[in-house]
């Protein structure tokens, strides 16, 4: 407990100094901004500032993106709020409550309740990172080959499952994500796989130009689609938040909070999910449910404060086991690799310090988005009034510049056009891409360690379902399928 | 699950298509050296898990085929099943694709960084300009666009991040 209390304040110590403060605050600013900006989404801002962070140390790299994740999941609430529309999908829920209230005249209250519960949240969710990842670190040393296969197939199918309309499709996203993640050398034998001859696609599909297109070029792309309207944006009083609000509404804050957390820590589910089922669960417990959908202030702090819990309960797998808690969870991890941060079981024997960096990471992250949320609202605001050609065609540049800034190679700026104008279609035709995503960052994981277990086994597969943990694993996975399978053929509904 | 009858025909085809792609690896992954001189067995063969990727993406598009096909049937009249979903592309994608493949594609590389993003920035802003701009505002914004952004872009990626451009 007072060792990681300790470990903790190292690392505020070691990360307060003029230039990374100035980085931070500068890395939530931008994750506000882009948050905020309808079809510019947490991941893509990841995949984006990945590209831009690339030269720099990998703490302040880290800090960078740690920052922009948590300032674009609060950020989301602004257009929510003011316009109707969620600046990522996290904030779809608080559209609900938060425009509602705007309609009333209390826009700027439910910014100010939106500040507090991305605030509360975030910190509910820290707590937990900081005292769950050491122990379920220390767990996952136990784990073997068996257990991290089921547990790479867990996120592609719970993401497959939980992220889109169609379970289905989720599934054949995931599963071609995972072939994808196969291109080029295969590790035991270096055979080339799937490259015919091509010299760039030998050394396999890299992944941020892949995911920037996925999640860059394909929403561009979509955002595209509709001329946008004139923004009219609701006038709003003072945004700061109240304090009656905070005390009479902190069961649904805790409840959120743990709620945001343990979504978050599921693999592969993600900050949307973690605000529905919050806002669910408030409903359920709500002696007002009557306000829900008409300006509930309890259900929208009960939304912003499960999407903010979210963000560090998705950095505990990614931690723990290296498998990410959500999409925008699995560019970190993709940046982490990149920055030569191995995380994993091991990361509790070899660099312990880095789980406190991450939490500490996020307390700035957190006094980033209150003072943004306190002060700068009215500015940060006046964003949402650029149009839209402004704006595409200088991400696009960005999605392009960054692709070729991780090796210097133009074949990345070709992954990543094949990877939007791919997303973009697949995305038209129902499959989401966070199980694609989730399938290319975890292939490797899965393959690798269903060759090791099947080699250590000599072909048996009984320990694939009798060690404890594997049971329990595949069970979930085998019960998630049948179950929506059978629901599947059942179904004649057209 | 997708609503009504709006995707039912696109999704046989997809099914149908997605089974072909997984045939497709899972002969190619049978194709793949079997390494059995040095040792090899099944399970470290290299096309081990893409065949069993390539079996799973056949079911899974199997079932897909089959529910839309199911669904089809359902519907009472050709007008329900119907192509009524929303089309993926229309003429501002298009033109969006079009702007960005010349862009990435072919520009850069080929010609200075700053000369294709001022040029694409540029054409960008002009082509989606609200049609009720007047031609002198919309050619003053499409300048200004293209050299702002080639510049800010060149300098804060080259002496800031350090980055290399095209």
């Amino acid at each position: 407990m007072f060792d990681g209390l300790i470990s903790f304040w190292q690392s505020i110590v070691h990360f307060s100094t003029p230039e990374v403060i100035f980085y931070a605050l500068l890395s939530s600013l931008v994750g506000v901004v882009m948050g905020a900006l309808p079809g510019l989404t947490a991941t893509m801002s990841l995949a984006l500032m990945t590209t831009l962070t690339i030269k720099l140390p990998h703490d302040q790299a880290l800090l960078i993106l740690v920052c922009t994740y948590v300032g674009a999941i609060y950020g989301g609430s602004r257009s929510a709020i003011l316009l109707n529309i969620p600046g990522t999908p996290a904030s779809a829920a608080s559209c609900l409550d938060g425009y509602a209230l705007a309609r009333q005249g209390l826009a700027g209250r439910a910014m100010g309740i939106a500040t507090s519960g991305s605030v509360l949240g975030t910190l509910i969710g820290m707590f937990f990172l900081a005292g769950f990842t050491p122990v379920l670190g220390n767990m996952a040393l136990k784990f073997g080959a068996y257990e991290f296969f089921w547990l790479a197939l867990f996120g592609v199918i719970i993401a497959g499952t939980l992220t889109g309309d169609d379970p289905l499709k989720g599934w054949i996203a995931g599963v071609a994500g995972l072939f994808i993640a196969g291109i080029g050398q295969e590790p035991q034998y270096a055979y080339e796989r799937f490259s015919y001859g091509v010299r760039d696609l030998a050394g396999g599909i890299q992944l941020v130009p892949a995911l920037v297109g996925a999640f860059g070029f394909a929403e561009l792309l979509t955002a595209m689609k509709e001329r946008q309207a004139p923004v009219k944006i609701s006038p709003f009083d003072t945004v700061i938040p109240r304090l009656g609000d905070i005390t009479k509404y902190w069961r649904t804050i805790l409840r959120s909070g743990l709620i945001g957390t343990g979504v978050g820590i599921v693999p592969g589910v993600g900050e949307d999910v973690a605000a529905w089922s919050s806002y669910a669960a408030a409903k359920r417990a709500s002696k007002e449910k009557e306000l829900y959908g008409k300006g509930s202030i309890e259900g929208l702090m009960a939304a912003e404060t499960g999407d903010n819990a979210c963000v560090p309960g998705a950095m505990i797998p990614v931690l723990t086991l290296a498998i990410p808690g959500s999409a925008p969870a699995a560019v970190l991890m993709a940046a982490m690799i990149i920055h030569g941060v191995k995380p994993g079981p091991l990361i509790m024997v070899e660099s312990p310090q880095f789980v406190y960096d991450i939490v500490a990471m996020m307390l700035f992250a957190t006094i980033g988005i209150l003072i943004y949320g306190l002060v700068l609202t009215k500015a940060l605001v006046q964003v949402l009034r650029v149009p839209q050609h402004f704006i595409v065609p200088i991400i696009f540049v960005l999605c392009a510049v960054g692709s070729f800034a991780i090796s210097g190679r133009l074949f990345d700026v070709y992954v990543m056009l094949v990877f939007g104008l791919a997303g973009f279609f697949l995305r038209g035709f129902g499959y989401p891409m966070a199980p694609l995503v989730l399938g290319v960052v975890l292939g490797d994981l899965l393959e690798k360690n269903l060759r090791r277990a099947l080699l250590l086994s000599d072909g048996d597969l009984t320990p694939f379902f009798t060690r404890p943990i594997s049971a329990v694993v595949a069970a979930m996975i085998f019960g998630t399928v049948g179950w929506k399978i059978w629901t599947i053929t059942r179904s004649k509904k057209p | 699950m997708d609503e009504g009858g709006k995707t039912t025909r696109s999704d046989i085809r997809g099914g149908v298509g997605w089974v072909a792609f997984g045939l497709v690896i899972l002969v190619e992954a049978l194709r793949m050296d079997r390494f059995t001189s040095m040792g090899a067995t099944v399970y470290t063969m290299p096309g081990f898990v893409p065949g069993m990727i390539g079996v799973v993406i056949m079911a899974l598009g199997l079932i897909l085929a089959l529910r839309s096909w199911r669904r089809l049937k359902t519907l009472s009249s050709p007008a329900e099943f119907g192509d009524l979903a929303q089309p993926v592309i229309n003429g501002r994608i298009g033109f969006t694709i079009l702007l960005t493949l010349v862009y990435a594609g072919g520009l850069i590389g080929r010609i200075p960084f700053w000369l294709a993003t001022a040029v694409f920035v540029g054409a960008f802003t002009w082509l989606f300009a609200p049609p009720e701009q007047s031609v002198q505002r919309r050619l003053t914004h499409c300048v200004l666009a293209g050299v702002l952004t080639s510049a800010v872009v060149s300098v804060v990626f080259q002496e800031i991040f350090l980055v290399r451009l095209p």
